[in-house]
């Protein structure tokens, strides 16, 4: 496993839901040079493994916090924690939840940075919207700017 | 005298998976109604399916669920081999079911010791708990991996298996890479016995509904995989007769259909249903521990559930043990399959019960019908039932104590409401005239 890891959270079946997922699938594709990326599903419980494994972890995610379509929240996750305002998942352990339990068992990576992306539409069969579309593009540049700075910083370190 | 109302109405259920809500009305001390409400999308799969080679199925029915992928795959893989006519050989089908026990180990962890156990020990989540009880919560991390290493070897991935085809697996994994898997298998099963003596200390709530259970049955094993559709009322049905005794309908407060027996009520299906029916199939450690912890022959508790999950975490854990110890690498790693017209029939037991498929196949093996019918779906009404007499014992309970109780005893039931998004706006509200 890379030092840098980049994962998208997503389903790619509920619309503006696949936002985390473009983001990954984005950055896979420009194979940056020791950056690994992953996609998650339903089961975000793997997320502690791979807090373990990384120095430096992006994630990407769809949110719902009532700001326009496409807009892009970044939020360092050991500055603060995920907002209330954000939807969480009633699905098994949500983000948040796995993110305070990593928090509780001192297993968070030394870098974790949080990339959210409002959605709207997150109708089952439903496709993203172009403006979840355009921000996840946006939102993969700015890790890409970030993961840069900080593989530049390890290898000063 | 004065008309007493109370509305308890939680909009989003919490560490359920899925989305889900729950309306309870009380009046004048009476229940009036209970209403889980399931936002599991109608039929989007079924129809999905339509028109998609059969060789697509498993794939996409893996979606459905991401924490119970492999019941789906293997429901559907059994179904369409009985549509085309072909049928595995002991080696793949034992692979088959070692596969099943990676899953029934993950997905019972998961909701013991992250969504379940806290409950018991009076905290909000499993953060809280892990506050408290680090250790506890680290076993549980532990034990849940070793479910997905076996996936991963298996199925090739952890989560949406890709190993699985219809007639077999793509590749049979080698002896020495389950061999691998059996140091982490031992200490599981360790570790899952003192899961059993674990949740056999909590205090458990008197309650004893009375239900039909329904499961598999085996003649040999614990059934899994595979197995005739019996109950506890007698019935003894092959699985292409599941028809004939069960049928959905389509209730307004739910997308999801509601099952009964037909000319008949409502059922329970699960971990509960195949100990009552089966548990004189469980290894000798697994028969050990449930007896230790208390368990009898019989569990009628749907509180006591968590132990029972327990006591199938430490019996898939023994049992995969055993399967490796006995692998023979299948040649080739799937039976050949040529396409042909059929209707097959497929059930395996889902870590939250019976999973129903039925498949129509096109003679040049394009889908025309699929039906699924998952467990919690079969359970709604029994869930809805129990929540009443639940509601109607803990009337004396304020509203927030009363909710968190609702709350607990439809957690009791590991209810799969939906896998499909992973993304919810999470309220509650209380309405008191």
């Amino acid at each position: 496993m890379s030092a840098i890891l980049i994962i998208g959270i997503g389903n790619h079946l509920r619309g503006d839901d696949a936002a985390g997922l473009l983001v990954a699938r984005d950055l896979a594709a420009r194979q940056l040079a020791g950056v690994s990326v992953v996609e998650l599903g339903d089961d975000l419980t793997t997320l502690l493994d791979h807090f373990q494994a990384s120095a430096a972890v992006f994630i990407a995610d769809a949110v719902r916090s009532g700001r326009h379509v496409g807009a892009i929240r970044r939020i360092d996750l050991h500055a603060a924690l995920i907002p209330s305002d954000f939807a969480v998942s009633s699905h098994s352990l949500g983000l948040f939840s796995v993110i305070e339990l990593a928090r509780s068992l001192g297993t968070l990576p030394a870098e974790l940075v949080f990339f959210g992306i409002e959605g709207s539409q997150f109708e089952l069969g439903s496709m993203p919207s172009d403006a979840v579309r355009t921000a996840a593009s946006e939102a993969s540049s700015l890790i890409v700017a970030e993961a840069a700075q900080l593989k530049a910083g390890m290898a000063h370190a | 005298m004065a008309d007493s109302r109370r509305v308890i109405r939680v909009d989003a259920l919490a560490r359920v998976e899925g989305e889900g809500g729950l309306h309870v009305r009380v009046r004048d001390g009476q229940v009036q109604d209970v209403e889980l409400r399931i936002y599991e999308p109608p039929r989007f799969f079924e129809a999905l399916l339509r028109g998609r080679q059969y060789t697509e199925v498993p794939d996409i029915t893996a979606r459905i669920c991401g924490i119970c992928p492999v019941a789906y795959q293997t429901s559907s893989c059994q179904a369409l081999e009985d549509a085309l006519g072909v049928t595995l050989d002991e080696p793949l089908r034992l692979l088959r079911r070692l596969l099943y026990c990676g899953e029934w180990i993950e997905s019972h962890v998961l909701h013991i010791y992250m969504l379940h156990a806290p409950d018991f020990l009076g905290y909000d989540g499993a953060v809280e708990m892990a506050r408290d009880h680090r250790e506890i919560v680290e076993r549980g991390l532990q034990l849940k991996k070793v479910g997905n290493e076996i996936l991963e070897v298996v199925g090739g991935r952890a989560v949406h298996p890709i190993n699985v085809r219809v007639g077999g697996f793509y590749r049979a994994p080698s002896k020495a890479e389950l061999r691998s898997l059996v140091d982490r298998l031992e200490w599981a099963r360790d570790a899952a016995y003192e899961t059993v003596q674990w949740t056999a200390g909590f205090d458990f709530p008197d309650f004893e509904p009375v239900h039909e259970f329904v499961a598999l049955s085996h003649p040999e094993l614990y059934a899994i995989e595979e197995g005739r559709i019996v109950s506890s009322s007698g019935l003894d049905i092959p699985v292409s007769g599941f028809d004939d005794h069960f049928v959905e309908e389509q209730v307004p407060h739910s997308t999801a259909l509601h099952a009964h027996r037909r000319g008949g009520g409502a059922y329970f299906c699960g971990p509960m249903a195949r100990f009552n029916l089966n548990g004189d199939k469980l290894s000798a450690i697994a028969s050990q521990a449930a007896t230790e912890a208390g368990l009898g022959s019989r569990c009628l508790n749907p509180f006591q559930s968590i132990i029972v999950r327990s006591v199938e975490v430490l019996y898939a854990c023994d049992e995969a043990l055993r399967l490796i110890g006995a692998y023979e690498e299948p040649e080739p790693s799937h039976v050949p399959i040529a396409p042909r017209a059929g209707i097959g029939f497929g059930a395996t037991e889902a870590p939250r019960g019976l999973l129903y498929h039925r498949y129509v196949v096109a003679a040049d093996g394009a889908i025309e019908e699929a039906r699924i019918v998952p467990p919690t779906s079969q359970n709604q009404p029994t869930i809805e039932s129990d929540l009443r007499a639940v509601v109607n014992a803990n009337l004396g309970l304020d509203q927030r104590e009363l909710t968190h109780r609702c709350e607990q005893a439809v957690r009791n039931y590991d209810p799969c409401i939906s896998c499909s998004t992973h993304f919810l706006d999470l309220t509650m509200e209380e309405v008191q005239a």
